[in-house]
């Protein structure tokens, strides 16, 4: 059951990192005020965090307000209220996307 | 089995971050670990690797009397299925979370993760590195060697460039830093095998007619092996579905398409059926959504289509003790006996068997507080044996 080191290469620190950094594509963060506080609520059994005026859904403790558009508190509470996200860029003639993934309101692993 | 108090790593934080792990916040605290000894691991590895031969037994009697309705399979994608199962289109990997009770030594299986698992990179990585800080003598696993080596393995199955490379894209929904981070690591894993690998959201997967509707990438090229980590029970329900059968000799799909079997609840009730009264078996009895649940005895009733505890509830006799919301639950449920687990000063731990190419590889633990139910905000503890 020995075994050595695992060393992981930078690609896979910056595969990672790219995750973090870029602003749109997307950035997961707390979300935590400048106290460090976060404002959490459940509206239709969804968690929400408050992040600079809107309530954005929170997965695995981050929200990424990049990729989805915030809601109001009315908003969130509308039952069947599904939080939408920030549409992508447009594609080449023949080519179609979006075909997949529009099951994915939590995260699809187990 | 014991659970120890242990303090965590002064900068835990940066080790964390510096392995690839996006968030750990209430997940990975590093306070408890689990301590078995030698002979429990040796019948945890044994219960893996029997029950893995069990599962594939009910995927060869799914198929071979075409159960596609009762395990809410559209039938329009059995041929894919069959043939994926046929022509054992590459695997790599699925956790069992088992029930223990070291007291009595009863091991029961819960449910299988055999299509989309996470928490791979805990267990894989982050808690064999706090064994080398914390000078413990073992641990139960071999998850990184045999992903890589299974995947160096693989290259001979998958088609090669005009310059001999594999490509190898690696796809997840967009909501969870979790999957990203499951993803990263098995690309990383695929890297140190010898493939080009490229990252990309599922959503992002394109049709291209100028190229026979070939699946492509963002960039125009076309996808040739694909792994994702996402349910084949969505993928069969969305719009390009339609082209997964017609692109089978085209794109290869790493889960394969038969992991729709494996990945459903109703392979425990099919387990059972096979196995009835196996000593690391539940029963389990399927339910309609509309059943009452007034069931003699303590059952936990989980979803047939379900993820991450959604929807999941323990009852007894008839009583609801804990219950889980969600958004599944229309195909119906699951009912499987409850099992006890042990408890551990409050908390309960809840045994992740990995199964690498067919193969017990090693073992994560998740344990949650008062709570029956294991759900996405179970914490993770590292373990070693002696």
């Amino acid at each position: 059951m020995k075994k050595p080191a695992i060393f992981l290469s930078l690609a896979f620190a910056a595969a990672v990192s790219a995750c973090q950094q870029q602003p749109k594509e997307p950035e997961w963060i707390t979300g935590a005020g400048s106290k460090g506080a976060t404002r959490d609520t459940v509206r239709n059994g969804r968690s929400y965090r408050h992040y600079q005026g809107s309530w954005f859904p929170i997965y695995a403790g981050l929200i990424s307000p990049g990729s989805y558009r915030g809601g109001t508190t009315q908003e969130i509470s509308r039952p069947g209220y599904v939080p939408s996200r920030v549409s992508g860029g447009s594609h080449g003639s023949g080519i179609r996307s979006g075909g997949f993934g529009s099951s994915a309101h939590s995260s699809s692993g187990s | 089995m014991q659970r120890h108090l242990i303090t965590p790593r002064p900068d835990l934080a940066a080790r964390l971050q510096e392995r690839g792990m996006l968030y750990h916040e209430g997940y990975y605290a590093e306070t408890s670990a689990y301590q078995l000894t030698a002979n429990e691991v040796d019948r945890l590895e044994a219960a893996t690797n029997e029950l893995f031969e069990m599962c594939l037994s009910v995927v060869r009697h799914v198929i071979e009397h075409e159960l596609w309705d009762e395990f809410c399979i559209p039938r329009a994608h059995a041929e894919l299925i069959k043939r994926s199962w046929r022509e054992d289109d590459v695997s790599l990997y699925g956790r069992f979370d088992l029930g223990y009770d070291s007291r009595t030594g009863d091991l029961k299986l819960l449910e299988f993760n055999a299509d989309t698992p996470t928490a791979l990179l805990e267990a894989a990585v982050v808690q064999h590195d706090w064994l080398r800080s914390a000078g413990r003598p073992d641990q139960w696993n071999s998850l990184h060697e045999r992903l890589v080596g299974h995947l160096r393995a693989c290259r001979a199955e998958l088609s090669a460039d005009a310059a001999g490379g594999i490509d190898l894209h690696l796809a997840c929904a967009r909501d969870s830093a979790e999957d990203y981070m499951t993803v990263a690591y098995l690309a990383e894993c695929a890297r140190q095998a010898g493939y080009t690998t490229r990252l990309l959201y599922v959503d992002e997967i394109s049709v291209d007619s100028n190229q026979g509707n070939r699946f492509c990438a963002p960039d125009g090229q076309p996808i040739r092996h694909l792994f994702k980590l996402y349910p084949w029970e969505w993928l069969l329900r969305e719009e390009f579905a339609e082209y997964l059968a017609p692109n089978y000799e085209t794109t290869t799909w790493i889960e394969p398409p038969y992991k729709a079997i494996l990945a459903n609840k109703m392979l425990l009730v099919y387990l059972w059926k096979l196995f009835p009264g196996h000593r690391l078996l539940l029963e389990s009895h399927y339910v309609p959504a509309t059943d009452p649940g007034a069931y003699a005895g303590a059952w936990c009733r989980k979803p047939v289509l379900g993820r991450e505890g959604q929807n999941t509830s323990i009852v007894e006799d008839g009583q609801v003790l804990e219950a889980r919301d969600g958004e599944y639950g229309a195909e119906g449920f699951v009912l499987q006996r409850f099992f006890p687990i042990e408890t551990f000063d409050g908390w309960l731990p809840v045994l992740g068997a990995w199964v690498v190419a067919g193969e017990a590889a090693g073992l994560g633990i998740r344990e949650q507080p008062q709570s029956l139910i294991t759900d996405n905000l179970a914490q993770f503890a590292p373990h070693w044996f002696s």
